[in-house]
């Protein structure tokens, strides 16, 4: 007993001697089975692996609640998401501009991490669950992206596929997927059906993975994805009914470059970005030598 | 006479309302077996694939879990062009943070446990054992979203530390959990010794301390220790706070005030995504099964121990009983 207590009062001698570094990099992303973590991997990081010690937690919030707390941190997410941190203006290249994530740049694709958002069904869609989706393509669905956070489409890609009748009887709708998606989901949901009496729409988060894997199994209508689907997942989908999966554009994300509002930092390159992610530079002060 | 005697004992013929009840006690008892078992099975038959399928084995062996990869680094990077499995960093995180909670719990639930059997009046006991009991029905992922917005800058300010998510704040998050547990158990095993215990003590001149120190306590081990080893079970499988509280960043540290990534947090974090059948699928539920085989294995040497100590408790009870109902 002595020994234990002995022992812990050197530990927590030793911790408290322990100073704090303002100069280290602390990293925030997303889990990995986020579709936003998958994003940034293929775009910022040209497929590289993250940094072991960069820190990942569950949901965009949470990534934006530990930076807006933590002087030295970084972090990314989707733009609707981000309060109470300094948002950075992002340089493709060293040579090119640095760009705000703004409604016009975003949609005009200057802003350099921006995507795609998606919708993903089984075969094309039918019936109600055409209707509801070309809803959400049409002004006023799109509209309420702005409302939310998210960039509309351009007129020119807002794509209607299919065109079936489908089951008439058919009155519920069920949408499953990305995180990032699921406020933007529900404001549509509670929209459409005001305007629609008698059809219900649900609306779950869990993941852009989760809701493809829920697709494949059958146990949603739309999938709900901020990240494009994996040729495996394709295949699993096609073997399991027989139908392609076919993808939906609904709307435009830029993803955030955040950092405590402390932070002098006012914008940052893609290259020193995959620096910071891939582990290669872990100092605030060294950060400015990479172009 | 004898037959009126048998009513009174209830030997005779059986409500058929009492056959009932019995079965339907009777069937718990085997559904919570039952439940255990498939569960085992259920986990042992998805983890297999690990240690037997070819076609598994072309991403990752039982080997390749455990040593370092070409670079001399153990990573766990399940998501890439090439996936990397390696158990290490995992394991020692779940450890980790398994060690700073028990050193914290243990104590503090222990002489909470002390102070309310044998030296609080009643009216205070009645307080303290259901609120701390309270504190067990919080749900988990509250302590975690506590400990990621409010004690992580606490634990930051007060030790300055770099990193805001790290062994020490999700230890402390995880100890709320175990406290209660620890407490509950060990306070009762303290409450059960019988009060001659105390009384000899006392009447041979022992002052309470003494008596709840060397007499008390010792008498009452093999509960407290089961208590402390229910307290480890819980640690070493809480999720939410772990994957809330502990940055989740997979770096092979034994350093506390490091972030790290746990088994359990693993799993939760990584099993939605997953594609159904694949080389990640099974390592996750390789995983379950080295958690589950941890726990396992400690829960049946705290057993072995726990029994030894009782029966070296008995040994010299006889003594001290003796000598307490001789008063």
């Amino acid at each position: 007993m002595k020994k234990t207590l002995l022992f812990l009062t050197v530990s927590l001698v030793s911790v408290g001697c322990k100073k704090k570094d303002p100069d280290t990099i602390v990293a925030y992303s997303r889990e990995n089975n986020s579709g936003t973590y998958m994003y940034f991997k293929e775009r910022v990081l040209d497929n590289k692996d993250f940094a072991s010690g960069v820190q990942t937690l569950p949901g965009t919030a949470a990534v934006i609640n530990a930076v807006s707390k933590d002087s030295s941190a970084i972090g990314y997410g989707g733009i609707g998401y981000v309060k109470g941190v300094k948002t950075l203006k992002v340089k493709k290249d060293a040579a090119s501009p640095a760009v705000e994530p703004t409604l016009e740049n975003v949609v005009n694709k200057s802003y350099p991490i921006s995507r795609y958002l998606y919708f993903y069904t089984v075969g094309e869609p039918e019936g109600i669950v055409r209707e509801f989706i070309a809803w959400a393509l049409g002004d006023p669905g799109q509209k309420i992206c702005e409302e939310v956070g998210y960039y509309p489409l351009p007129q020119g890609e807002r794509i209607v596929p299919g065109g079936g009748a489908g089951a008439g009887d058919k009155k519920t709708i069920t949408v499953k997927g990305s995180d990032t998606m699921v406020i933007l989901g529900q404001r549509w949901a509670e929209h459409y059906m005001k305007d629609r009496p008698g059809v219900t729409i649900q609306i779950t988060g869990g993941g852009s993975g989760t809701g493809i894997a829920a697709l494949i199994n059958g146990a949603t209508d739309i999938c709900q994805a901020s990240r494009e689907m994996k040729k495996a997942e394709r295949k699993q989908l096609l073997e399991k009914f027989g139908k392609d999966a076919v993808e939906i554009r609904v709307a435009m994300d830029g993803l955030a470059i955040f950092v405590h509002e402390t932070n002098p930092l006012t914008e940052i390159s893609l290259e020193q970005l995959r620096a910071i992610y891939t582990g290669k530079m872990k100092s605030w002060k060294e950060l400015a030598a990479i172009k | 006479m004898p037959r009126s005697s048998d009513s009174l004992l209830l030997k005779g013929r059986r409500r058929p309302l009492e056959r009932v009840a019995e079965l339907f006690i009777r069937s718990s008892g085997l559904i919570v077996i039952a439940s255990l078992l498939l569960i085992f099975i259920f986990v042992g038959k998805e983890a297999l694939p690990v240690l037997t399928s070819g076609e598994v084995h072309q991403e990752v062996t039982p080997k390749s879990l455990s040593v370092p990869q070409e670079n001399g680094e153990y990573v766990w990077q399940p998501v890439s062009e090439i996936p990397k499995y390696n158990l290490l960093p995992l394991l020692v995180g779940t450890l980790k943070v398994t060690i700073v909670a028990l050193l914290l719990a243990i104590p503090i639930a222990i002489g909470a446990a002390i102070f309310t059997s044998e030296f609080s009046p009643q009216w205070m006991r009645e307080i303290i054992k259901p609120i701390v009991e309270l504190l067990a029905g919080i749900p988990s992922v509250v302590i975690g979203f506590f400990a990621l917005l409010v004690m992580a800058s606490w634990v930051q300010d007060a030790f300055g530390l770099t990193f805001r998510l790290n062994a020490i704040t999700a230890g402390i998050g995880l100890s709320l959990a175990v406290i209660p547990i620890v407490y509950t158990v060990a306070e009762d095993a303290l409450s059960a010794v019988p009060q001659p215990f105390r009384d000899g003590s006392l009447a041979l001149g022992a002052n309470r301390w003494q008596t709840a120190w060397r007499v008390v306590l010792p008498a009452a081990m093999p509960g407290v220790f089961a208590a402390c080893v229910l307290g480890f079970g819980r640690a070493i499988g809480e999720t939410m706070i772990v994957l809330m509280a502990s940055g989740n960043a997979a770096t092979l540290s034994l350093d506390p005030t490091e972030s790290f990534r746990s088994i359990s947090a693993t799993i939760a974090a990584e099993l939605g995504e997953v594609v159904l059948g694949s080389a990640h699928y099974h390592v996750l539920f390789f995983l379950g099964a080295v958690l589950f085989v941890i726990t396992f294995l400690l829960n049946l040497a705290g057993h072995w121990y726990v029994s030894r100590l009782r029966d070296k408790l008995q040994g010299k009870s006889k003594f001290k009983k003796a000598s307490a109902v001789g008063l």
